[in-house]
C-alpha cells in the first residue's frame, strides 16, 4: 500500500510543470549563475581595468612618471575629478602640487591628494593601489636622497619583513568562496525542490478535498503520511544530489574556483560525507515543510508560512562571521549551521569523524522527533479536514 | 442496520464550544435511501464524517449490524463509499482511469478486478471516451461521474453522499438522481445530505431532519406526510424548525 501511494504521489507531482521547474531548472540556473559569477570574481582582482583621473593641467613630465609607475592603469586628464568619480567615469583621481618638481628638488613635501568613493568597492581598491604606488615611489626617492647625501640607505631599513603564505593565496580565496557558496546554495535548492510537493500533498489536498477521500479508505493514516513524506524527501534528495552533480561538472569549466578544492586532502571523502548530509538534510527539511503544509488550508497559505523559513536557511552564514575558525564539535548538533561548519572545516582540514557523526545523528534525532509531531498532527481531524 | 445511540460531538473554536451533534439517536434500515436535511451548520457533515469513521464522537456509540464502527475502522471503511461534495476527491493531473485504479488499489483490489470494475463503471456511466484523459480538463458533470465511480469502485454496501448535487446544473443533478435509483435497485444502503427537498421527495424512503445538532424528525417520508397532513416537505421542514420539535 505504501508503494501504491508513493508511486501515485510521485506521478502526480512530476506531472506538475511548477515542480519540474523547481526540481531541474532552478538548480541548473542557480548553480551555473553563481559558480561562474564567483569564478569571475576571483579573476577580477587585477589592476588592469583601473582608470585613474588626473588634473587636466598637469605637466607632461608627471604624466610620464605616472605611466612608468602605473604601467597597467589607464590615466586620463579630467576637468572635474569628483564628478568623474561619482559618474563612474574614473575609479579614483589624483591631484598633485603643480610645483612638484621644484618642491622635490628643495626637499619640501609635495601635496598629493587621492580622491575616491568609499561606497564603491572598485574605487576603494583603486585608492589602495595608488596609495601603495606612492609609498613605493617615496621609498625610492628617500633612498636616492640618502645616497646623494652619502648616507647608507640601509639605515632606514629596521625590519626585513618577509610574507610567507602557507597556502596559495588564489587557492585560499577560492576555498573561502566555496565554503560560502556550497552551504548556501544546496540547502536552498533542496528546500525549493521539495517545496511544491510539500505544499501540494497536504495543504493542496486539503484545498481540493482529496485528503478526505484518501482518509476514508481502509489504509492506515500512518502509511499515507509516510508515503507522502517519502515523496517530498525523495524530491528534495534528488535536487540536492543533482545540484552537487551540476556543481561538480561546472567546476571543471571554471578558471579559478576549482583551485579551491586543492585544499581538501580527501575530496572523495568530502563528496561521500556531503551526500550523506544532503540526504539527511533533505529528509529533515521535508518534514519541516510537511508540518507547515499541514497547518495551512491552501497552497497559498502554505507558501506564506514556508517562504520566511527559506530565508532562515542563510542565517547561519551571518553567525559564521563571528565564530571561531577552529573546530567546535558541539556546534555540529545544530541543524543547518552544521552544514556551514562541515564545509568550512573540511576546507580547513579540521573536520573529524566525530563532528560528522554528531551532525548526522542530530539530523536523525530531529527527523524522528518531527515525524512524531507530524503523525500526531495527521491524526487531528480539525487540522486535516479543516473547520 | 446502522444505529446512532446518544451520540454527541462538540468542537472548540478559539474559546467557544460548538455542539455539532447533541446526543442524537437514529437508525437506518439496510437497503433504504435516507435523506439528511438541515440548514448550513446543522451538523449534517459531522454526522456523515462520524459514520464513515473520520471523526469519533465524544459520547455515544455508532454501530453497523450491532458492531461498533470504531472497533474495526478498516473493515467499516472497506464497506463504505463516501463522496463529500459533487465532484471532489479527484486528482486533476491523473486520468480518470488512474484516479479509479488508485482508489481501487487502496481498497486492496487485485489488478484483474480493478480492470474489470473500471470497464464496468465506465460503460455504466458513459465515461469510456474520456477515461484516459486527465481530469483537469473535465467539465463539472464529467468530474461528478468519475467521483461517483470512485465512490463505487470497491462495490460498497453503504454509500454516503454529502451535498452531492450542490453547484451542479440540472442535467448533472438528474444524472446523480438516476444513479441513486439504480443503486437503490441493487439494494445499497444510501444516506445523503441535501438542501434540495425535491431530491428527498423523489429518492428517499426515510428522512432525517437535523437542526442545531438535534434530530427534528426521523422516519419514513409517508409517515411524516400523514402525521402533518401535508406533502410539502419544504413547508414541513420549516414548520418543524420554527416549532422546535425534537424527535424522541
Amino acid at each position: 500500500m505504501f508503494r501504491t501511494i508513493l508511486m501515485k504521489e510521485l506521478k502526480d507531482v512530476l506531472r506538475d510543470r511548477r515542480s519540474i521547474t523547481l526540481l531541474i531548472l532552478i538548480p541548473i540556473l542557480l548553480m551555473s549563475g553563481l559558480t561562474f559569477f564567483y569564478d569571475r570574481l576571483l579573476s577580477d582582482t587585477d589592476s588592469n581595468d583601473y582608470v585613474i583621473g588626473i588634473d587636466a593641467d598637469v605637466d607632461n613630465h608627471l604624466l610620464q612618471e605616472l605611466e612608468v609607475l602605473l604601467p597597467e592603469v589607464k590615466i586620463e586628464q579630467e576637468e572635474n575629478l569628483s564628478e568623474q568619480i561619482e559618474d563612474k567615469q574614473v575609479h579614483a583621481g589624483l591631484r598633485i602640487d603643480a610645483n612638484w618638481q621644484e618642491k622635490m628638488e628643495s626637499l619640501t613635501p609635495v601635496a598629493v591628494e587621492i580622491l575616491y568613493d568609499p561606497s564603491s568597492q572598485e574605487s576603494s581598491a583603486a585608492y589602495i593601489m595608488l596609495a601603495s604606488v606612492f609609498s613605493e615611489w617615496e621609498s625610492l626617492i628617500v633612498e636616492n636622497r640618502l645616497i646623494a647625501a652619502n648616507i647608507d640607505a640601509e639605515l632606514t631599513n629596521v625590519f626585513q619583513v618577509q610574507e610567507t603564505a602557507i597556502k596559495d593565496e588564489d587557492h585560499a580565496l577560492a576555498s573561502f568562496l566555496l565554503t560560502v557558496l556550497i552551504p548556501v546554495l544546496i540547502p536552498i535548492a533542496i528546500a525549493n525542490g521539495s517545496y511544491p510537493s510539500a505544499t501540494e500533498l497536504f495543504a493542496g489536498e486539503k484545498e481540493k478535498q482529496t485528503i478526505e477521500a484518501l482518509l476514508i479508505t481502509p489504509v492506515k493514516p500512518c502509511k499515507v503520511l509516510l508515503a507522502k513524506w517519502t515523496t517530498i524527501a525523495l524530491l528534495g534528495i534528488f535536487t540536492g544530489l543533482f545540484c552537487l552533480l551540476i556543481f561538480a561538472i561546472e567546476l571543471q569549466f571554471t578558471a579559478n574556483l576549482k583551485m579551491g578544492f586543492a585544499g581538501i586532502e580527501h575530496p572523495w571523502g568530502f563528496v561521500g560525507m556531503s551526500m550523506v548530509l544532503i540526504t539527511l538534510f533533505a529528509v529533515f527539511i521535508s518534514a519541516v515543510e510537511m508540518i507547515f503544509s499541514m497547518l495551512a488550508n491552501s497552497v497559498k497559505e502554505a507558501g506564506y508560512y514556508l517562504t520566511p523559513l527559506f530565508g532562515l536557511l542563510v542565517l547561519p552564514l551571518l553567525f559564521m562571521f563571528f565564530m571561531s575558525e577552529s573546530l567546535i564539535t558541539w556546534l555540529y548538533a545544530i541543524p543547518v549551521l552544521n552544514l556551514f561548519l562541515f564545509v568550512r572545516d573540511t576546507f580547513s582540514e579540521q573536520i573529524t569523524l566525530g563532528a560528522f557523526g554528531l551532525a548526522a545523528s542530530s539530523y536523525v534525532l530531529m527527523i524522528m522527533l518531527l515525524f512524531l509531531i507530524a503523525n500526531k498532527m495527521f491524526h487531528q481531524h480539525r487540522l486535516m479536514l479543516g473547520k | 442496520m446502522i444505529e446512532f445511540k446518544n451520540v454527541s460531538k462538540q468542537f472548540r473554536d478559539k474559546k467557544r464550544i460548538i455542539k455539532a451533534i447533541d446526543f442524537i439517536s437514529l437508525s437506518i434500515q439496510k437497503g433504504h435511501v435516507v435523506g439528511l436535511i438541515g440548514e448550513n451548520g446543522a451538523g449534517k457533515t459531522t454526522l456523515l464524517r462520524m459514520l464513515c469513521t473520520l471523526i469519533e464522537p465524544d459520547e455515544g456509540q455508532i454501530t453497523i449490524q450491532g458492531e461498533d464502527i470504531f472497533a474495526n475502522r478498516e473493515q467499516v471503511r472497506a464497506s463504505m463509499g463516501v463522496l463529500f461534495g459533487a465532484e471532489t476527491g479527484l486528482y486533476n493531473r491523473l486520468t480518470a482511469r488512474e484516479n479509479l485504479a488508485y482508489f481501487a488499489s487502496l481498497y486492496s483490489m487485485s489488478k484483474h478486478d480493478i480492470k474489470n470494475r473500471i470497464d464496468m463503471l465506465a460503460k455504466r456511466f458513459g465515461m469510456r471516451k474520456y477515461l484516459d484523459r486527465k481530469v483537469e480538463g473535465f467539465s463539472k458533470g464529467m468530474k461528478q461521474k468519475v467521483a461517483i465511480a470512485r465512490t463505487l469502485i470497491h462495490d460498497p454496501d453503504i454509500l454516503l453522499f454529502d451535498e452531492p448535487t450542490t453547484g451542479l446544473d440540472i442535467t448533472s443533478s438528474n444524472v446523480f438522481r438516476e444513479f441513486i435509483y439504480q443503486l437503490k435497485e441493487e439494494g445499497k444502503t444510501i444516506m445523503f445530505s441535501t438542501h434540495m427537498m425535491d431530491e428527498v421527495e423523489q429518492l428517499c424512503d426515510d428522512v432525517v431532519m437535523i437542526h442545531k445538532g438535534q434530530i427534528v424528525y426521523q422516519g419514513e417520508l409517508e409517515t411524516l406526510y400523514d402525521q402533518e397532513g401535508s406533502r410539502d416537505l419544504n413547508y414541513l421542514f420549516t414548520s418543524k424548525i420554527v416549532r422546535g420539535d425534537l424527535y424522541v
